[in-house]
């Protein structure tokens, strides 16, 4: 039972660690802290789920749940941008019309995808073929662990090409980034739209992973992206761009296994989920200041 | 070279915190000059470098730059031939990222939207012989993060920033205004060698009476939005801080002693 305990931890948290990367791109690189999150997470799990039962190929349905995510983003960025709405609302307002948007493209609040064929499906038959020696109940472990290496990978690399570099820059010191010739607003606009992408990215795969499409499952999301952001903060810092993504993944683990260790305890049941992730968020917000508190009185202060 | 035509701003207008601040001003600066700029608090220094810059848009009047109306454009848009330096040396630089990183940017100025690597072996070698040009110590911390150094090397980077890729105008706001005396003289010692090496045109606010008159070719003073003193040459170099002191009391038609002492 630990070891499966184990094991759909760290599946769900690579999973949702793309999602996270996502919120880590608006919130730490672009310090913009978007809400449309909860609305293109589910959008990507409607596009894919709604495409997949109307037969088109469960490749096809992803990519276009990338493309979906990152039309939502670049409408947040509008509002904020070209509208001059606030970032907070301008997200709200996004991921709010995103739930009648995906009640929409579903046509009803859940669909099923147990009998359909998923990008795990697929990939199921071609090892079953190809390498009929490995165990399949790793599978979804090793897709994930490839899929999450390698969009971090991208994102690290995308990080140092010069628009990379200028997207930094447009979180840091805007002021500055303009004065070096670069549009703030296109850059904004970019950030969001990758973002977005990626967290539309993991909407789909989780819909695909868990079987179906809820109009309900954005729900929190953002909390827990923040969550495996924080996480990966407090665990590797921010000494570079590589060890503070690999922080968000591994952060983005231990909370889905702190979460399922407490429900296995029988701690709390699963409608307690949301109000748990809340109460993670706090400790980790507030246990750096607590160690900082710590180190101030036992440690005087340099300026005395 | 650079044409400011009959600028008029004013800030919150139709409210009780109404503020105009230029009200027709003009000012042609020509190729190569070298300018200083005083004048007492809310003169209308800062705002005047805003206007050229695109940061503040103005209210009437027209901006030329080589014969071209930039009036309209955006700051952004105008990055491409002026550079700038701000007091705060916050400002001019991005704190979490690298020396190499910040500079990579100003090194691609006006084209940074592109998917090329920031950084390579060659533009590395590029930075390194500026950094060394200048004699901080920098070039040996390209991968630092820019918020672990001092507030005079922060300076002198971001001054190596806005002249890496040579701007057309050189815009300087009381850029050693924050610095110790000590690292004021280095970063000013820099700006004159930068500017006269690259030969750039330069306006510099300045509220160091012994620097505008000693730095640049021309000075300008200025009150409540007008440009009351404007000399140049032999006339500049003739100039005394006392009489500057004198013009300022004339202009102001009372004597600021708050002024006096700060100027001083």
């Amino acid at each position: 039972m630990w070891q499966n305990m184990l094991l759909k931890s760290v599946e769900q948290g690579l999973v949702f660690g793309i999602m996270a990367l996502g919120v880590y791109i608006t919130l730490k690189i672009l310090n913009f802290a978007d809400l449309t999150v909860d609305g293109s997470f589910p959008l990507g799990a409607a596009v894919a789920a709604s495409l997949i039962i109307s037969g088109h190929s469960p490749f096809t349905a992803t990519a276009a749940a990338i493309l979906a995510g990152a039309l939502a983003g670049l409408i947040t960025g509008i509002l904020n941008t070209g509208a001059k709405i606030s970032e907070l609302l301008s997200g709200i307002l996004t991921m709010t019309s995103l739930y009648s948007i995906n009640l929409r493209i579903m046509g009803r609040p859940n669909i099923p995808l147990l009998n359909e064929p998923t990008i795990f499906t697929s990939l199921q038959e071609f090892v079953k073929v190809q390498f009929p020696v490995f165990p399949l109940e790793y599978i979804y472990l090793v897709t994930f662990l490839l899929f999450a290496g390698a969009i971090e990978l991208m994102l690290v690399l995308f990080l140092k090409t010069q628009l990379g570099l200028s997207l930094r820059a447009t979180g840091d010191n805007p002021q500055m980034i303009r004065s070096q010739g670069v549009n703030t607003n296109v850059t904004k606009i970019i950030g969001l739209c990758i973002s977005n992408a990626l967290i539309a990215l993991s909407g789909a795969i989780v819909a695909q992973y868990q079987g179906f499409a809820d109009v309900g499952m954005g729900i929190g999301t953002i909390i827990a992206g923040l969550a495996s952001v924080i996480i990966g903060d407090a665990l590797l810092g921010e000494r570079s761009i590589l060890t503070s993504t690999l922080g968000v993944i591994l952060g983005s683990i231990l909370y889905r296994f702190s979460i399922s260790l407490v429900l296995s305890f029988r701690l709390a049941q699963a409608s307690d989920l949301k109000l748990l992730t809340a109460v993670v968020v706090v400790i980790a917000l507030t246990i750096p200041r607590f160690k900082n508190f710590m180190r101030g009185s036992i440690i005087p202060s340099e300026r005395g | 070279m650079l044409v400011l035509e009959n600028i008029s701003k004013t800030f919150n207008a139709g409210t009780p915190n109404e503020n105009r601040v230029f009200d027709g001003l003009s000012l042609e600066v020509n190729e190569g000059d070298f300018i200083t700029v005083i004048g007492s608090n809310g003169a209308g220094k800062s705002t005047l470098l805003n206007i050229i810059a695109g940061v503040i848009p103005v209210d009437g009047g027209k901006i030329y730059l080589d014969g071209k109306n930039i009036t309209n454009l955006p700051e952004y848009k105008r990055a491409a031939f002026i550079g700038r330096v701000f007091q705060d040396p916050m400002l001019g630089t991005s704190p979490s990222m690298t020396v190499e990183e910040n500079l990579s940017l100003a090194y691609s100025r006006a084209c940074n939207i592109s998917l090329r690597w920031g950084l390579t072996a060659k533009k590395r070698q590029i930075f390194k012989r500026y950094l060394s040009n200048i004699s901080l110590g920098l070039e040996e911390r390209l991968a630092e993060k820019v918020k672990s150094l001092s507030g005079g090397q922060r300076q002198a980077l971001t001054l190596i920033m806005a002249t890496m890729k040579k701007p057309r105008i050189l815009l300087l706001d009381e850029h050693t205004g924050a610095l110790d005396p000590k690292t004021a003289i280095i970063v000013n010692d820099l700006t004159e060698r930068i500017v006269k090496e690259e030969k750039i045109t330069t306006i510099m606010v300045t509220h160091n009476l012994e620097d505008a008159i000693r730095m640049g070719n021309r000075l300008l003073m200025m009150h409540h939005g007008k440009i009351v003193l404007d000399i140049r040459g032999k006339e500049k170099a003739a100039m005394t801080i006392e009489r500057l002191l004198k013009k300022f009391e004339e202009v102001q038609g009372e004597k600021f002693a708050e002024d006096r002492m700060m100027l001083a």
